[in-house]
Order: structure tokens, then sequence, then C-alpha cells
């Protein structure tokens, strides 16, 4: 998709009212080769573009050069940080409806005003786009939404390539920012999902690559068993999972004999006791390494993930009793001039 | 008449005690010497005319007001902890009742009572459970205290159990003059009831009016906590002062069959003590009790009088059988360490459990425990197993349990399982309803295993 880049609207983000038309010649150009280029469906994704970027679109409309174009959506009804002054906006609407006369005489101007909003924030660019993401999410906020591991799986732009959008640095902290607003927008119910949100995020999508993202899809092999792999601290749990009446097998013992605390066996059978399958699935796991509450997480883990090889409807339910994220932490290292991890040797005077 | 005190009495000087301190008399007073206070001492010298207030400002010492001491209280008597420690409480008024049916002899081998509960037989003239309280057939951390009244599952193992005594008494109604004796061991996973399935042989035994001989607990005859003495003729270690306790309990719980039971010919117990034939078993018993030189003697008499025809049946049992599987940590005077077999308690039951000695009509009975040591051994005596000739095992252990039944005592099946959770949750220790999925779930966590089963039936999950 042809993404246009406004980096050089850094230079025009404040408007002269006066000195504005020789300056903006220069970037005339690449916004009407836009907009006659995209297709008909990229209007509403146009409209968006124009709020992100409020300086981009307001320019071109004092300009004798793009009066000739329809005129465009006004902003959205929900926004309320309109910043130009009357008198601006009075301007731009007398140049908009008498397109053939030249501009009326009108007092210089003696105060220069900001066209966006946010041109006092330091990243201008950043924070409209910011403002409007969170403006299309206020409009949509009513809308039912689904769950997390139901919504589409998208892979949004990466950091670098949204840079090239706003055309600034952005802070990661930025970022996230905006990830998460796109993932909120991108839980809303797909069956009633506007249009005009799904252009908006097409917009962040990064392009799929076919040969990089496929997954594989996990089945239960032909004897009807589910495999597995979890993993805790330094344990590394295998586990097949059978339909059957709920026996439990590690390493060749019952859950009994292999963990002798009462906590640790109610952690291998979690997945199934949270989910209510206790007597409908068979365990057999295998565990090597680490100690036991280690030994029993992995199981936990891997249970889990084998039952969602059965029945991936669990998910949620599963993520709720904390049995799908993966516990990544391990023991922490031993560093020179350090007794252990962290400790320090007691001070000593001389 | 003449006055008891003459008048030249009076006359003669008082005669003055040399060590006796007489009371200072004044010339003229009316006040009794004796009640008068003693002088208070003096106080400040007349020289100095400061106030004692100033004084005490002015001066640097510290004055710090010393507490008297006294003798603290201790918070226990001695002996009292120990008591307080093994101490059985079989019932509980806040319990909530549960009606159940007694557990009766006629239970014994009935398969279908199998997967029930059954309460232990108690009522005005019922004393088995005074009985089994002094066979110590109860012990501590079996949880009696959360119920009303003692109550036991009937299991499958139980049924095996009650096998041994169909199998005794069987002999005993056909009349054969054969030799009836059944061995056995129950052995299994931790907490998987073997003591309790002792304990109900035991009720089945005394309501049957078998004379039960306990050991409830093979540690005690072990660890060095009870005298000990070379016995010339066996080479046999006698602890005379457990048995004499052993004797006790034996008397406490079984007084109607001893009272029965008459001896066929005299003996002598000790150096001096006789007793005659026809003798009740039971004053042979009361003397002993009284006398621990005689102690030995007098259970042997017993043990020698059950393996005679007509005597009544036998149950004898030890609990934590590993335990005289590992060396003892008595030393002979040479210092080294005493096998267990070479205690003359331990090696009597074992004799009976291998089969080298036996009662006329009996069943021996030990259970393994899994609170001990690791005793390489017995387990493979007990699998039954070739014993590598490599491995260093000790020789004597296979043979000492040899020919002896041994009862697996598995996981509870579901039924019992469900039995069990629904006492609990009539008992009212359970908070959680007992529906299919609790079931599931408790069941799941705990394998069946009653111990288990329990603590997650009384836990409450965060």
């Amino acid at each position: 998709m042809n993404v246009p880049s406004p980096r050089p609207l850094n230079s025009i983000s404040l408007l002269w009212d006066q000195t504005s038309e020789h300056q903006t010649t220069g970037i005339t150009n690449p916004i009407s080769s836009l907009s006659s280029t995209t297709a008909v469906t990229m209007a509403t994704a146009g409209s968006f573009l124009q709020r992100c970027h409020r300086a981009l679109t307001k320019i071109p409309r004092l300009t004798s050069q793009l009066t000739s174009q329809p005129p465009r959506k006004p902003f959205h009804p929900h926004h309320p940080r309109l910043l130009t002054t009357s008198t601006t906006t009075t301007t731009t609407t007398t140049a908009l409806t008498d397109l053939s006369q030249p501009l009326p005489e009108v007092a210089p101007r003696t105060r220069l005003t900001p066209l966006s909003p946010s041109y006092y924030t330091g990243s201008p660019e950043y924070y409209d786009n910011l403002l409007a993401l969170q403006d299309l999410l206020r409009s949509h906020q009513a809308l039912p939404t689904i769950h997390g591991d139901d919504a589409p799986v998208v892979k949004w732009k990466t950091i670098d390539e949204y840079r090239l959008i706003v055309g600034d640095r952005v802070k990661p902290s930025r970022y996230n920012k905006v990830i998460h607003i796109l993932d909120r927008l991108n839980r809303i119910d797909p069956a009633i999902m506007p249009a005009e949100t799904k252009e908006v995020l097409a917009l962040y999508m990064r392009p799929e690559n076919q040969a990089l993202g496929r997954k594989i899809e996990r089945t239960t092999d032909n004897f009807g068993r589910a495999y597995a792999i979890g993993r805790r601290k330094t344990a590394v749990a295998r586990v097949f999972l059978v339909e059957g009446e709920g026996e439990a097998l590690v390493n060749g013992m019952p859950v009994n004999k292999k963990f002798s605390r009462l906590h640790d066996r109610e952690s291998v059978l979690w997945p199934l006791i949270v989910t209510n399958r206790v007597d409908r699935y068979n365990v057999f796991a295998v565990v090597r390494g680490g100690g036991l509450t280690g030994q029993a997480e992995a199981c936990t883990l891997a249970i889990a993930r084998a039952l969602r090889i059965h029945e991936p409807a669990l998910k949620h339910a599963l993520r709720e009793a904390g049995c799908v994220t993966v516990d990544h932490r391990q023991v922490e290292r031993k560093k020179p001039g350090h007794l252990k991890a962290r400790k320090m040797p007691a001070w000593v005077k001389r | 008449m003449v006055p008891p005190i003459l008048w030249r009495c009076l006359r003669t000087p008082p005669i003055t005690h040399p060590l006796k301190p007489r009371p200072r008399l004044h010339n003229f007073t009316t006040t009794p010497p004796l009640s008068a206070k003693p002088l208070k001492p003096k106080g400040p010298p007349p020289s100095s005319k400061m106030k004692s207030g100033i004084q005490r400002t002015q001066s640097n010492k510290i004055r710090i007001k010393k507490e008297p001491i006294v003798a603290q209280k201790p918070a226990y008597e001695p002996g009292q902890r120990k008591e307080l420690r093994k101490r059985i409480v079989l019932s509980n008024t806040n319990a909530i009742q549960v009606v159940l049916p007694t557990m009766t002899a006629d239970l014994i081998g009935n398969e279908d009572a199998a997967g029930a509960m059954f309460a232990l037989p108690s009522g005005e003239e019922d004393t088995t459970i005074d009985r089994l309280r002094a066979l110590e057939a109860f012990q501590t951390k079996q949880h009696w205290p959360f119920f009303h009244r003692p109550c036991t599952l009937f299991r499958r193992e139980t049924v095996e159990v009650g096998r041994l005594f169909e199998r005794v008494m069987q002999r005993e109604s056909t009349g054969e003059d054969g030799w009836a004796n059944e061995r056995a061991i129950l052995h299994g996973y931790y907490g998987c009831g073997r003591t309790i399935l002792l304990l109900q042989a035991m009720t089945w035994a005394l309501q049957k009016d078998w004379v039960v001989i306990a050991i409830p607990n093979a540690q005690d005859l072990v660890i060095g906590h009870t005298e000990y003495e070379l016995e010339g003729n066996s080479h046999l270690w006698l602890q005379k002062a457990y048995t004499t306790d052993l004797l006790n309990k034996i008397l406490k719980a079984n007084q109607k069959t001893l009272k029965r039971m008459k001896l066929s010919q005299s003996y002598r117990l000790g150096r001096i003590e006789e007793v005659q034939k026809g003798d009740a078993m039971k004053k042979v018993l009361e003397t002993a009790v009284l006398d621990p030189l005689l102690a030995w003697d007098a259970f042997n008499v017993l043990l020698g009088e059950l393996g005679l025809p007509g005597s009544p049946p036998v149950l004898f049992t030890l609990d934590n059988l590993n335990q005289i599987s590992i060396p003892s940590k008595y030393r002979d005077p040479a210092f080294n360490v005493i096998h267990s077999h070479d205690l003359a308690l331990p090696n009597t039951f074992l004799a009976y459990l291998s089969g080298k000695r036996s009662f006329h009509k009996g069943i021996t009975l030990a259970a393994t425990s899994s609170k001990c040591s690791r005793t390489l051994a017995l387990d493979a005596a007990l699998e039954g197993r070739e014993v590598d000739p490599y491995e260093r095992l000790d020789p004597r252990i296979g043979p000492s349990i040899e020919g002896a039944q041994i009862i697996h005592v598995d996981s509870l099946s579901k039924e019992e399982a469900k039995a069990l959770m629904d006492y609990y949750s009539e008992s009212g220790i359970m908070k959680d309803t007992v529906d299919l999925t609790t079931f599931n779930e408790k069941y799941a966590v705990s394998a069946g295993n009653p111990r288990d089963l329990f603590s997650t039936c009384l836990r409450m999950r965060q």
C-alpha cells in the first residue's frame, strides 16, 4: 500500500497567513497525486490522514492550486480541539465558497496562530496522530468487543516503520501508546467493525509475509494423543494427553508418588481442574531437569497446551487460570564482585 | 493435799538455759515482751542535717529498685507435654453426628460391605473402644478429634484382612485339630491406611473374644529408650520394662478371655515365683505386671499356652515393621550395634511371622511404615525379587518375613473415596458440596490416597 510520507511537513506545521502561498507550493504536488491515484475506498483513510495531519490538509485549501478539488469531509464532529481562531475559519470558508474570486482583502494579522493544536508539544505530528486515533477510539467506544484471543491476528508496523509514517522521532513508550489503541480498535467485533476503522487499521498493518508467518497447526495424532512441551525454571515437561478416565502418570508414577506436596499435585492438574476436565483426560508426562516445583509447573504449562490442541475454545479459561502465559523467569546469574546475584560484600572501613 | 509445787521450789533461783535466748526484761513494763515490735533500725545519723529527699537528688548513684526474684512456675509439669502429645481424643461433641451401622464381627469377609463407612462399636456395656485404646490401636494424627465418634471405612483391603479371620474360624468350626495360622504383612504407600486396617482387625478380634497382643509402634523397641539386658541361654536381649508395659496392655484389653484361660501346667516365673496348673492366665499376668523381673517369663508362658490345643485364637500385631529391619540403637558391652532381630521381642514376633513358631489358632499381622529410613533388604523381600549378590543387603531380613502373605494396600477406589467424602461432608468438616466436579478434583489431586484426601477436603483453596 502506498503510504504517504509526510516528512517534509515539518517545516510548515506553522501556518503563516501571508507567506503561505510560496512556501506550500513545494508539497502540494505529492498530495494531489496521492488523492488522484488512490482508489475510492481510500477516501475514508484519506480523511483520517487528513485529520492526522491537519497542517497537510489545511494548507492546500488556502492555495489557489487546489481550489478545484471538491470540499473534503469536515472535521470529525467529536473533535473538540480546533485551535484555529474563528477569523481563520471564516477566511477558509470564504476561500472555498468564492472559488474563482481572489482572496478578499483582510487586515494583516498581527498574531501568528499555529494550525495544529499540538504545535507546542514538541512533536506535533505524533500527537496529532495519537489524538486522531483517540478520537476514533472514542467514537467507537460503545461498540461490542471480543476477547483478545479471538481477535484477528495482526502484526502492526514496527517502530521504525511507524516513525516513517509520522515523520518524527518517536519514543518507544509513545509508540506503545499507539499500539495499545490499535489493539483495542482491533478487538471491536469484526462483524460490525466500521469500514472506516478497518481502513485506518490497515494503514498500520505490516504486510503479511506468507513464508515467515506460517503457523504450524497442531493436532492430535492418529492415536488421539495431543503432545506438548512446557518449561519452567530449568524443568522441561513433555506431555501426552489422551481422552480417558482421569489417570495421571508423571515419569511413570502416579502424581502422589512423584509429588509429595499437595500444592505441587494441584499445580500439575490445574489446567484440568479449572476447566473441569479431570475425569476426561489421561495424562502421561515425562519431566526432566529442575526441582519439584519447576517440574510441577512445567507440567501445568504442557498440559494446558496439550488441552488446547484437543479443545482450542478453552483458551480464555486457561488464560484466566494463568496456564497460557509462560513464566520465563530463570535464576539470576552470580556476578563477579558480588556474593550472590545482587548481594554485595559487607563494607569494611579498610 | 500437798501442792505440786513446793514452797521451797519457788525460792530456788530459776534455771536458765544457756542456749535459749531469753527476752530482755525491763524493770517495769505493761507490754508483754514477745508481742512488742522489734526496734526499728536507726535512721540517718543526727549529724547530717540535710533532708533525705535533697540528699537523693544530689547523689550521683543510680538508684534502681530491685524487684524480688520470683521463682517462675514452669509452663508444663514434667511429662505433661508428652501426655498432651500422645493424648488421643476420640470424639468431638461439636461435630455433627452421623448415623452409621456398627462394624460388627458379622462383617468379616463381607464383600458387599466394601466401600461403606462403619462406626466402631460403642455402647453402654461395650468396652471395645476402651480396650482398643488400651492396646494403643488409635494413633495421633488419624484425625479422630474431627468427628463425633470413631468411624472407619470398609475397604477392599479390609475384606482381605477379613479373609484371614474367615480361614482361621473355618478351621475352628470344622473342629479340625490342625493348626490354623495366618501370617500377613500390610504393605503400601504412605498414608494408605495400614494402621487403620490393623485397628479394624483388632476390633473384630476383640469382638470375637480373641486374645489380642499388639506392639503399637516397633520403633519404641529399637531406639534405645528402654532398658535391656542379655539373656544367657538364648543370646537375646530382653527388654523387661517394655515387656511389662506390653503385658499390662494385654491384660487390660483381654480381661475376659484371660480369666477363662487356665494353665495346663505349673510354671516358674523368675527365680522364686511359681504358678500352679489350673490357675487363670489373668492371675499370672497380674503377678508379672507388678514385677518387671517376671515379665519376660510371664510373656513366654502366655505365648506357650496360646500354642496349645484348646487355647483361644490370637491376633498378634506389630506396626512399623520397617523399624525392626534396620540396626537398632542398642550396643553390646563391646560397643557393637545390636541387630534388631537379636532383641527378644522383635525376635519373637518375627518367629511367628515367619512361621518358626506358631499359635494353635491365630493371625500374625504386621504393617510396614513409610516414616523410616531406607530398608532395601525389606523392600526386596516384600517385592519378592531376586537380590543381586553384589548388593550388600542384610541377609537376616529376607528369611524373617518368609512365607507371609503380602496384602498390598492400594489407593482408594472411587466408590470408597465417595463414601469417605460424604462422611466428611455430613460430619460438617468439609465445606464444599460433594458433587461430581469437587469429587473429581479432590480425587485427582489426592490420587485416592486417604490421608491426602482428608487434607484436600479440609483445605480451603485461596
